[in-house]
């Protein structure tokens, strides 16, 4: 269980002067606080019960003298530990966020976002607290533990093995509150987290919840996962109410005990008021690091999981993986290849692709046509490798996908995925977001090619113009056309366009196409769509049928050939034919 | 002291702290009982606490130490003064314990009646909170960022939560102490009393010249750490554009900066901290010491001595209990501020007003027949950005109408109107003659199905995403419906069917397949008029036509509105509008349209405009259907 905890503290290596210098300031700073009650004591004895008074005036000084040394040790040690945590934590996060990134589309497709975001904050926040302070609190806490002991003893043994008794005794307590809560602690988290989790989706699909009129409906959902965490946390806390005011008794009965029993020997005449009150004060100092260290060790197993959750991603496979001997893809010119590809997406069993095969001259378009959940986007996503191939390979002028990194790859190809997803910021910067330094000429040219241009100078704040989270200003096809923009200003050697003027009309998506003809001359595109229209002027045209190429050609070969293309073509053309025929064998057998 | 310490510019300050103080404690109005029994179970429990040094101070001075003062009334009722001292010690002793038991009991109860009310204030405050977002229209959510409202829910109440169930309680019972100690302190030996507090002003310079800076520091820390999850969100759920544009670099060293940015702002407000608390603890050390030789000077240079060795032992305690709750106090002030900060964000949240509210006396929408009239109609997402201009027209019951034109030109915002998500500027708009602002919203949407452009499903299973549409739809219905929306066929393909989890916003699905799911949902909903807002884009025509002819029965007699790029989805409408740039500008069935050679039929021919060397003929569609090549057209 706390392998993953071990594992975190190696994250202080780098840190290590820093984690000692804090650690040699909290000692430093012990030590000078410890002797405060000495002097005082001193003070007493031999000052005021002496009547010595030039003692009493020196030693009283000499505790204002103490307690500045002690301070500025304990701010340097405060200093420090910041400095060490934080610098934990950010490397942690960092770490994070680039795997995070790195991790394939397949992880991403079952990944939650809500989940990996508490586990880039929240976690590491409780990774951070214990690394960066726990960690050097756990060996003062015990350092204060065993030095006060040791004063205590000198002072007087019998007093001191009661304080001994103590520490076993407040563990235990802690050890049982800890036991009782941690669970409940962890239901809390979870039951949070559930709470979260409608409040996300709800706001994210706020339009879908305003035309279903289920606003009471998500309401009460969430009224219902807001009460379960109230009880939860009324538990959490029952035991908690019990907690402290038992670990704090404790410390009362120790005091108690102590005087009582210190008060006999003074009586006795074996010890004097001033050891006896010195005695209690070192008492409260022996048990505040007990306090401490208890805390920690009921931490200690939250931010175990916590750093399990972070490790989980941390440790997390990805699919795609550039081979350690992997070359750059030099420029491409533009020869795909698809060799017996079958595909499957994590761990389902049917495969999506079944033995695709098709080549993709230099600089030709191809089409893919089909039906929808035939296999489209599937097939165009294993160009730039956001999948791997189950079996078969795919290949660009020869080169396996596999064979090379994935920046050389990537970088040379501009893709439209279906779902177009904007970022918060100007129009501006999502277009340069492949190349955020490109000049704004390139930004227009782009814009213009993709018909954006005049759209977007149409707002009074042209290209400065902010897009809502996700774009939400933005009417469909004017999204669409950004997302076209964007890919185009990555001047791509290879262009993938999947369903991306679906949303687009038929007059501008016309224009488009003759901007694009003219922009990817000699490069190779692919182009997805449900339009005949746009894929009428393709070199080959593949369509599709369950994971299958059933037919493929040049649009005048397919209607010839295929009898589905054929069907495609006219249904979009003369729909009553099509609807003819299919009810012409109901018809006939009436 | 508060006064001098609100600066003139501190934003972080809440801005009118009396009003909402006052605005938080009517939530707890409803507990005053329990909060008055919490009250008084706290301040008996701090007498009990009080006691203690008390008590141990009466044990030195008349057993441990005796014959330096007077004993107390009390004690000579309990202890013959002539009793061995042992015995003396030891009954003291005993009603320490008492005490003890006492004060340990009543902070068990305390904790518990104080955490039941702030955890109910906690619950009803995020209900309220997620009542009032629901009730709030569109243009909120297109200017408000999710991240933003989510972290109010969350982070906001909890910091009101930790105020008042525990900062709150811990200051009334901190200054109950103080008040307890002071009494103890000046009723035991005012002259020593007074020495002790002499560095208070120290102590209260330290907390004003440090607690501006702290709060400003740790607000920044909360800023940049918000900054740090927005960055994050918003890559995480674009993470397939950042691959795919092989971006990884740049996002990171953006994610880094903001990175780089919380570390400082976080050293920066510990250090701070660091700074502060020792300072504390300096100034309260030595105000032991002043105890300490102040008490020397008494005792020595007075004769008889103004004071005692115990009442000095005690005064130590004293003093170390008088410090540590003045230091909590400075502590505790800061997370007051950040509570109030944090209501301050919910109040204005809960303050926004919906831009759409039901008229006083609306009235429930009786069932739709269909009847719909758009009259002068005008409408802006911003100020002089007019995006619809004057539209008129109307809608027979049981019409399709469909709405075609240029991307951009307005025709989700048409249909976004007809819903009542947004209101038009100018004209009206009604249904069946009730104009749409004088009835109930819910009691309109209710009757409306709608296939917005953005297909949205919930993670969980395809089987629940439909339901959305009907939450008491049974089993069959659901699946009824799927085949109207010619979703069955894939759905049953599925691994696990209906059961199927179909990931965040339907990742798992293709497009097309989602589409069909939200077709399925507003179906399931039975409505009177329905919406499909290319709801169709990214499925093929086959399935679409396979969809209309599903869906030609069940509109029989309902009007539907249908928005399409591609026109055969459009052609059999009963009428079609063409918009542009918000105005219509051609409105007519479709040989209407072709024949008068408009920009509709300018968009129906572009379907087929052909390049190169290649000619198949652009056909004229709407004139000889049947002489298409033999295989298509025989029956
Ligand atoms: N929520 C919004 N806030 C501000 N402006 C908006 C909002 N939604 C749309 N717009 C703007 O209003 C205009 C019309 O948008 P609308 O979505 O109605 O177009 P559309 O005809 O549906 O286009 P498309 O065919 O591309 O979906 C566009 O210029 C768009 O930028
Ligand atoms: N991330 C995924 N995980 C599991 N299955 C998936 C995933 N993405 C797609 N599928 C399944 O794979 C099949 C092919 O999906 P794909 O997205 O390639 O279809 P498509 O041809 O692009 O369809 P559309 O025209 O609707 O976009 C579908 O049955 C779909 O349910
Ligand atoms: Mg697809
Ligand atoms: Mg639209």
């Amino acid at each position: 269980m706390f392998k993953p905890l071990l594992r975190a503290l190696r994250y202080l290596g780098k840190y290590w002067h820093l984690a000692l210098a804090t650690f040699i300031c909290l000692i430093l700073a012990t030590v000078a606080t410890l002797f405060i009650p000495k002097l005082g004591q001193l003070a007493i004895d031999q000052g005021i019960l002496q009547r010595n008074w030039p003692r009493v005036l020196r030693l009283s000084l000499g505790v204002v003298a103490f307690a500045l040394v002690g301070a500025l040790f304990q701010f340097a040690r405060g200093a420090l530990a910041a400095r060490t945590a934080q610098g934990v934590a950010y490397d942690l996060r960092n770490t994070l966020y680039a795997k995070i990134q790195k991790l394939s589309f397949s992880y991403h497709d079952r990944a939650h976002t809500g989940q990996l975001l508490t586990r880039a904050t929240s976690d590491v926040e409780a990774v951070q607290r214990f690394v960066g302070m726990g960690a050097i609190m756990f060996l003062s806490a015990l350092f204060m533990i065993v030095g006060s002991l040791g004063v205590l003893f000198s002072f007087s043994w019998r007093l001191a093995l009661i304080v001994v008794a103590m520490l076993p005794l407040t563990f235990a307590i802690f050890g049982i509150f800890a036991r009782k809560a941690t669970p409940l602690f962890r239901k809390a988290q979870r039951r949070l987290a559930k709470l979260n989790t409608i409040l996300q989706e709800n706001l994210a699909g706020v339009r879908v919840v305003k035309a279903f009129v289920r606003e009471h409906y998500e309401s009460e959902r969430y009224e219902a996962a807001n009460w379960e965490l109230y009880d939860i946390n009324i538990q959490v806390n029952r035991i908690l109410s019990l907690g402290f005011p038992t670990i704090f008794g404790t410390l009362n009965l120790a005091t108690l005990a102590i005087y009582w029993l210190g008060g006999f020997q003074v009586i006795g005449g074996t010890m004097t008021v001033g050891e006896l009150v010195a005695f209690a004060n070192y008492l409260m100092m022996a048990f505040f690091p007990v306090l401490m260290l208890g805390m920690l060790v009921a931490q200690l197993s939250f931010a175990a999981a916590s750093a399990a959750r972070i490790f989980e991603i941390l440790d997390a496979q990805s699919e795609i993986v550039e081979k350690p001997d992997a070359i750059e893809l030099p420029r491409i010119k533009g020869r795909v290849a698809f060799e017996n590809v079958t595909f499957r997406y994590y761990e389902s069993a049917e495969p999506v692709l079944k033995n695709v095969s098709f080549v993709a001259e230099p600089g030709q378009t191809v089409a893919l046509l089909g039906a929808t959940g035939s296999g489209k986007s599937t097939i165009i996503n294993l160009i730039p490798r956001f999948y791997d191939v189950s079996e078969g390979r795919v290949t660009i002028d020869g080169y396996d996908v596999r064979d090379v990194t994935l920046k050389s790859l990537r970088s040379q190809i501009g893709i439209v995925l279906q779902e177009t997803t904007l970022f918060e910021g100007t129009i501006r910067e999502n277009i340069a977001f492949g190349r955020p330094d490109a000049p704004m000429e390139e930004i227009i040219q782009a814009a213009k090619a993709a018909e954006a241009h005049d759209f977007i100078m149409s707002f009074p704040d042209g290209y400065e113009t902010h897009v809502g989270e996700r774009g939400v200003t933005l009417s469909g096809g004017q999204k669409q056309r950004i997302a076209i923009a964007r890919a185009l200003l990555l001047n791509p050697r290879i262009l993938i366009l999947d369903d991306a003027t679906s949303s687009v009309d038929l007059a501008t998506e016309y224009r488009i196409q003759k901007a694009l003809e003219r922009l990817m001359k000699g490069r190779t595109s692919f182009v997805i769509a449900q339009r005949v229209a746009t894929v009428l002027n393709a070199d080959l045209i593949l369509v599709l049928e369950k994971g299958e190429i059933v037919a493929r050609g040049t649009h005048e070969e397919l209607l010839e050939t295929s009898e589905t293309y054929a069907e495609i073509y006219y249904s979009q053309l003369e729909p009553e034919l099509l609807l003819e025929k299919a009810q012409g064998g109901e018809e006939v057998a009436r | 002291m508060s006064r001098r310490m609100r600066g003139p510019v501190d934003g972080g300050r809440p801005q009118h702290t009396s009003k909402t103080i006052r605005r938080l404690l009517r939530y707890f109005a409803p507990y005053k009982g329990r909060l008055a029994l919490v009250t008084l179970v706290l301040v008996l429990g701090v007498l009990a606490d009080l006691s203690a040094p008390y008590l141990i101070g009466v044990a030195i001075d008349q057993f441990i130490n005796p014959g330096h003062t007077p004993p107390p009334r009390w004690l000579a009722l309990l202890v013959p003064p002539e009793a061995d001292p042992r015995l003396g010690l030891s009954a003291v002793m005993l009603i320490l314990l008492g005490a003890y038991l006492l004060s340990w009991g009543l902070n068990v109860a305390q904790f518990r009646l104080m955490v039941q009310v702030a955890q109910k204030v906690l619950l009803q405050m995020r209900s309220q909170i997620m009542e009032h977002i629901q009730k709030l229209s569109l243009d909120f959510f297109d200017s408000h960022e999710a991240g933003d409202l989510m972290s109010r829910l969350v982070n906001d109440t909890q910091v009101i939560n930790d105020a008042f169930g525990g900062s709150l309680m811990r200051i009334l019972r901190m200054s109950l102490t103080l008040g307890g100690i002071v009494v103890s302190m000046v009723s035991l030996n005012w002259r020593l009393a007074l020495v002790s507090y002499s560095v208070l002003p120290l102590i209260l310079g330290v907390t004003i010249a440090f607690s501006r800076r702290i709060r400003r520091a740790f607000r920044r820390t909360r800023e940049t750490i918000g900054a740090v999850s927005a960055e994050l969100q918003e890559n995480i759920a674009g993470v397939r554009e950042v691959q795919a544009f092989a971006r990884e670099g740049a996002s990171f060293a953006a994610f880094e900066a903001v990175n780089a940015q919380n570390r400082e702002a976080n050293v920066r407000a510990q250090t701070l901290s660091a700074l502060f608390m020792p300072m504390l603890d300096v100034l309260s050390t030595a105000a032991s010491a002043i105890v300490i030789g102040y008490g020397g000077y008494l005792v020595l240079h007075y004769s008889p001595p103004l004071v005692s060795v115990g009442v000095i032992v005690a005064f130590l305690t004293y003093v170390r209990r008088f410090y540590q709750p003045i230091r909590e106090l400075a502590n505790l002030y800061g997370q007051l501020q950040a509570a109030f900060a944090g209501a301050e964000r919910i109040f204005e949240l809960l303050d926004t007003k919906p831009a759409i509210v039901d008229a006083p006396d609306a009235i429930e929408m009786p069932p739709i027949k269909g009847h719909i009239a758009y009259e002068h109609v005008s409408f802006a997402y911003k100020e002089d950005e007019p995006v619809l201009q004057d539209i008129t027209f109307t809608i027979e019951p049981g019409q399709t109408i469909a709405i075609v034109g240029p991307t951009g030109a307005g025709k989700t915002t048409l249909v976004n109107l007809l819903a009542r998500f947004y209101d038009p500027q100018e004209g009206t708009i009604r249904i069946d003659g009730y104009d749409i602002r004088q009835v109930k919203q819910q009691s309109l949407r209710r009757q409306i199905g709608i296939v917005p452009q953005d297909t949205f499903l919930f993670s969980g299973t395809v089987m629940e995403n439909i339901r959305y549409g009907r939450l008491e739809a049974s089993d069959e219905e659901v699946i009824a419906a799927a085949k109207l929306a010619n979703a069955h066929q894939f759905i049953e393909r599925l691994p696990q069917g209906y059961q199927t989890e179909v990931g965040e916003r339907g990742t798992m699905l293709s497009h097309g397949n989602r589409q069909l799911l939200a077709i399925a949902r507003a179906i399931l909903k039975d409505p009177r008029i329905l919406i499909l807002d290319e709801a169709t884009s990214s499925v093929d025509t086959r399935t679409e036509l396979l969809i209309q002819k599903g869906l030609e029965t069940l509109m029989a007699n309902r009007t539907s509105l249908v928005i399409a790029h591609r026109l055969s989805t459009v052609r059999h409408a009963d009428r079609i509008f063409v918009l542009q740039e918000g105005r219509i500008i051609e409105e007519g069935t479709h040989e209407e349209l072709m024949a008068k050679g408009g920009l509709y039929a300018e968009l129906y021919n572009s379907q087929f405009r052909y390049e190169g060397g290649k000619q198949t003929p652009p056909r004229e569609p709407a004139a000889t259907p049947r002489e298409r090549p033999p295989k298509q057209s025989e029956p």
